[in-house]
């Protein structure tokens, strides 16, 4: 399963408080994690410049409440460069 | 922005692990800046000295520690490791306990595979009159962070609680939030659980980040540096979890401690203790370099090593010593001569005396003597043997006075730290002296010195290929094709040498090949491994295991962790005891011609029957051996010089047969033209020329005839130099020393505006000394020759082992010409 775009809004800290990705909604209602995960920048055929960019991805994991009122966690990458979103499976 | 102190920062010499030198590392801190920097490499203080050095220039205070694993009960077990941080200003207690318990860790009496320190030993060097001298940090791989990542927090605070009771008022729990997955170690749960433990059993808790980077991009190095190190390519390894311990700035840092206690059950205000908290260990461990190291101060043996009684002078003993060196040296020397001699030694003793440098010369006379006792062939080498003192003291057997060497090349008031003295010794006995010294000196008192060996492209490509996992065969390849170069340099010369086309074709089709160089490149002069110097050793008083740390050497002896460029700074007494195969040649051949010819050696060899250098028994001493003799020259004239000292090379017998030297001096100017410095002046062919009486001899100005008569106004010898720029610019010969040894490329057209502006106001007589057109000509040979060139001191001393050798015509075995006559 790909990731799939996603809009989120922010706290004044940082964190997000809102998600809509895949045409659904989800507010965030608890801690979110945050952490830096490796990417494997020597597999493959990098063949340009590497920079601190291909090293590491944010990665957000959001305990939340969809439009039902089911709890779920939302899984989450952050591209800081382009300040893109994406909605990860859950097992990513 | 209030200041932040990293107090754990891993610099390059951490082995396959930092990236970073501690210079790179200062200057980073204090562009956040950080009011104090800290080094803590692995199991050492390899880096420690720069670190210092750094953080003076810098203006900021050094923190010197070291991260130390610790012995574990089980053999098997996890062993955990802990960093160490010594504290300042408790005149030097600090400094010495981290020195002792890196030298503990890595005794071979305790030691099992890697160095590491029993828990239960650290109070015996962290602690002095009962108050802590250091301070432990606990941090995620000590035994208490991992039982709070495994989740046993019953086991953590009993384990807090032990480390209390073992080292009171002196450890902290070192707290660090790597940004890792949730409940790793080094997460924000790990942080925030650390830190609670430390509130709940009141322990003080700084804030690290575990610092091995300058910046996030280091990481790519740094897991090439991971692979080799466990020699296991990258995709079958479980690589760092992320590239987040970097020398983060003070904001980030900040952030990081609130996000730490937000994710805590601690109130807000936490963070700002914990930040407190981090400034006041950082501050107890401000290091004083004049309080707790005697930084640049000058550390010898003790006068009853040297068999100096309590109430002896050195001072005395050195000038006695001296003046029997005069009655030995000069006993058919003229009144006028012993007139100059005695001024000399006069001048030489005041400067000595004025640096407080006795003892140091006493120490390498003893050195010297005691290693010429058990047999050896010595001969002082370099700028010392521009020394009176060290003449009549028997280290060198160059007299200064009949070459008119300038003391102020080796030592001067204006050069503090301690001169370096080098002495050849025969290569097959240099590790009996060795082993000598140490056991005369004491083994408190003695030990090798380490050096460390660097990337250059070769092994770089070699790992770094490993690490991607690329075929043997073109690694094997590509390291071939590039191993004269530097890790750096590769990418920059593939287009420009024709050698390298192929690779520069293949590198072009193949995007691994790029990467390959692109990771070279990273890896480029990152030491790699230590190893012990190739002549060093070290002296001094019997505490010097409390200035250095210690482990053993390959061949078993100690080395210090040192560097040879950190010996001035430490002020410890350094002597190269270098290892020359032509001195155990000649070694070799004397003993044989004793051993064969015995009383007849001088007949055998053609000898006068009365040469005073031939004792009856048959024991030739060549330094005895005039300078004089025709057939030595005869025999360095023809060119077969090969098995000579220094001047076997295609290139030195090219030089001779075409300076037909005929005294000893041209020996001593053959050798040290064969330099860059002359080389490059295109002072070879003048000199030659005018040997030759084909060029008319001229000097760049008339006031230089007095002292470039013996090169016939070329510019061949440092000594030549310093006088240049001191009559040009009207200094002191020290002075002009000083400027020597700081030319550069870099430093050269600074040196020039002070050169050209001093030399044009240089007035006498209401006139000026040099005009316009003669600083053009004497700048333009000075900027030529710069500082590749050798002392004459130094040529001559090794234009006397040239002198003592030669070939057996048609034999092939090198033997000690002895005046060409003593042949086998």
């Amino acid at each position: 399963m790909e990731s799939l775009e996603a809009l989120v809004r922010l706290s004044p800290a940082g964190h997000p408080i809102a998600i809509r990705a895949a045409g659904r909604d989800f507010i965030a209602a608890g801690r979110p994690d945050v952490w830096m995960d490796r990417r494997r920048w020597w597999a493959g055929t990098a063949a340009s410049r590497l920079g601190a960019a291909a090293l590491e991805r944010e990665r957000w994991s959001v305990p939340s409440v969809d439009e039902q009122g089911n709890t779920v966690v939302i899984e989450l990458e952050h591209d800081r460069s382009a300040n893109r979103w994406s909605l990860l499976p859950p097992d990513a | 922005m209030l200041p932040f102190t990293h107090l754990h920062t891993a610099s390059y010499y951490t082995p396959h692990y930092g990236t970073r030198s501690p210079e790179e590392l200062v200057d980073a801190a204090a562009a956040h800046g950080a009011v104090a920097a800290a080094i803590t490499d692995h199991s050492g203080l390899y880096g420690a000295i720069r670190h210092i050095r750094a953080c003076i220039q810098a203006g900021i205070h050094p923190i010197v520690g070291a991260e130390l694993q610790l012995t574990a009960a089980d053999p098997l077990g996890e062993r955990g490791s802990v960093t160490v941080l010594a504290h300042g200003n408790v005149a030097g207690a600090g400094w010495a306990g981290l020195c002792r318990v890196i030298s503990a860790a890595h005794s071979p009496r305790t030691r099992r595979g890697s160095p590491a320190v029993d828990a239960d030993r650290l109070p015996g060097f962290l602690r002095a009159d009962g108050v802590p001298t250091s301070t432990v940090l606990l941090g995620a791989d000590s035994d208490v962070g991992r039982a709070v990542v495994s989740g046993d927090l019953a086991l953590a605070t009993q384990q807090l609680e032990g480390w209390r009771r073992r080292l009171p008022g002196g450890v902290v729990v070192e707290v660090v939030w790597h940004l890792t997955r949730p409940g790793s170690a080094r997460s924000l749960q790990h942080a925030a659980r650390m830190l609670e433990l430390a509130d709940q059993v009141q322990v003080p808790a700084v804030l690290t980040n575990e610092t091995r980077y300058g910046v996030a991009d280091d990481a790519i190095a740094g897991d090439v540096l991971d692979s080799a190190d466990q020699l296991v390519p990258l995709e079958s390894m479980t690589a760092q979890p992320n590239a987040q311990p970097w020398l983060k700035p003070p904001g980030k840092m900040r952030a990081i401690a609130r996000a730490i206690v937000d994710a805590s059950s601690l109130p807000s205000r936490a963070a700002e203790e914990l930040l407190r908290s981090t400034e006041e260990l950082a501050e107890r461990c401000w290091l004083d370099p004049e309080g707790d190291l005697r930084w640049r101060m000058p550390k010898v043996p003790e006068k009853e090593v040297l068999g100096l009684a309590a109430d002896d002078d050195p001072g005395q003993v050195l000038w006695g010593k001296c003046i029997a060196g005069i009655s030995q040296q000069f006993y058919t020397a003229s009144s006028s001569t012993l007139t100059r001699v005695h001024d000399r030694l006069r001048d030489e003793m005041a400067t000595i005396q004025h640096l407080g440098f006795e003892t140091y010369f006493l120490t390498v006379s003893s050195v010297v003597d005691r290693i010429r006792q058990m047999g050896v062939r010595a001969q002082a080498r370099g700028s010392g043997a521009s020394s009176l003192v060290v003449y009549l003291l028997g280290i060198s057997v160059v007299d200064p006075l009949e070459l008119d060497l300038v003391m102020e090349r080796f030592l001067s008031t204006r050069r503090s730290s301690l001169p370096d003295i080098d002495v050849d010794v025969e290569s097959a006995r240099q590790h009996d002296c060795y082993r000598m010294i140490v056991r005369e000196f004491g083994a408190d008192r003695a030990t090798l010195l380490a050096m460390q060996t660097r990337y250059r492209a070769r092994r770089a490509i070699r790992d770094a290929g490993l690490a991607l996992g690329l075929d043997k065969e073109l690694i094997d390849w590509v390291a071939k094709s590039t191993w004269r170069l530097d890790a750096d340099q590769v990418m920059g010369v593939l287009a420009e040498r024709p050698e390298m086309r192929e690779l520069a074709r293949a590198t072009r089709a193949d995007a691994r090949l790029r990467l390959l160089f692109d990771l070279t490149e990273r890896l480029a002069d990152l030491p790699r491994n230590l190893s012990t110097h190739p002549c060093g050793v070290l002296l001094g008083p019997a505490d010097l295991m409390s200035v250095t740390p210690v482990q053993p050497s390959g061949m078993g002896l100690l080395m210090s962790q040192f560097d040879k460029d950190d010996i001035d700074d430490v002020g410890l007494l350094k002597l190269d005891v270098l290892s020359v195969r032509m001195q155990s040649t000649i070694a070799h051949a004397l003993s044989e011609i004793r051993r064969v010819h015995g009383p007849g050696a001088a007949a055998a060899g053609g000898l006068p029957p009365d040469a005073g250098y031939v004792r009856p028994d048959g024991t030739i001493h060549l330094e005895q051996v005039p300078h004089d003799d025709p057939a030595t020259y005869a025999g360095i004239q023809s060119t077969h010089t090969l098995g000579m000292f220094q001047i076997e090379s295609p290139g030195q017998r090219e030089l001779v047969g075409k300076l037909q030297p005929r005294a000893f001096e041209d020996l001593t100017a053959d050798i040290a033209l064969f330099r860059p410095g002359p080389v490059k002046g295109n002072m070879v062919a003048p000199f030659v020329g005018r040997r030759l009486g084909d060029e008319s001899v001229t000097y760049l100005h008339e006031r230089f005839r007095p002292f470039m008569r013996d090169s016939l106004g070329v510019m061949i010898y440092h000594e030549h130099l310093l006088r240049i720029i001191a009559d040009c610019m009207g200094i002191s010969l020290g002075e002009a020393d000083e400027i020597r040894r700081s030319m550069s490329p870099e430093t050269l057209p600074a040196l020039e505006t002070r050169f050209r502006a001093a030399a044009r106001s240089r007035i006498e007589g209401g006139r000026r000394l040099f005009t316009d057109a003669q600083i053009e000509t004497i700048w333009r040979d000075v900027a030529a020759f710069g500082s590749y060139g050798f002392c004459k001191a130094h040529a001559a001393s090794f234009a006397e082992t040239s002198y003592s050798t030669g070939q057996v015509p048609g034999g092939g075995v090198v033997v000690p010409s002895c005046s060409g006559r003593v042949r086998r």
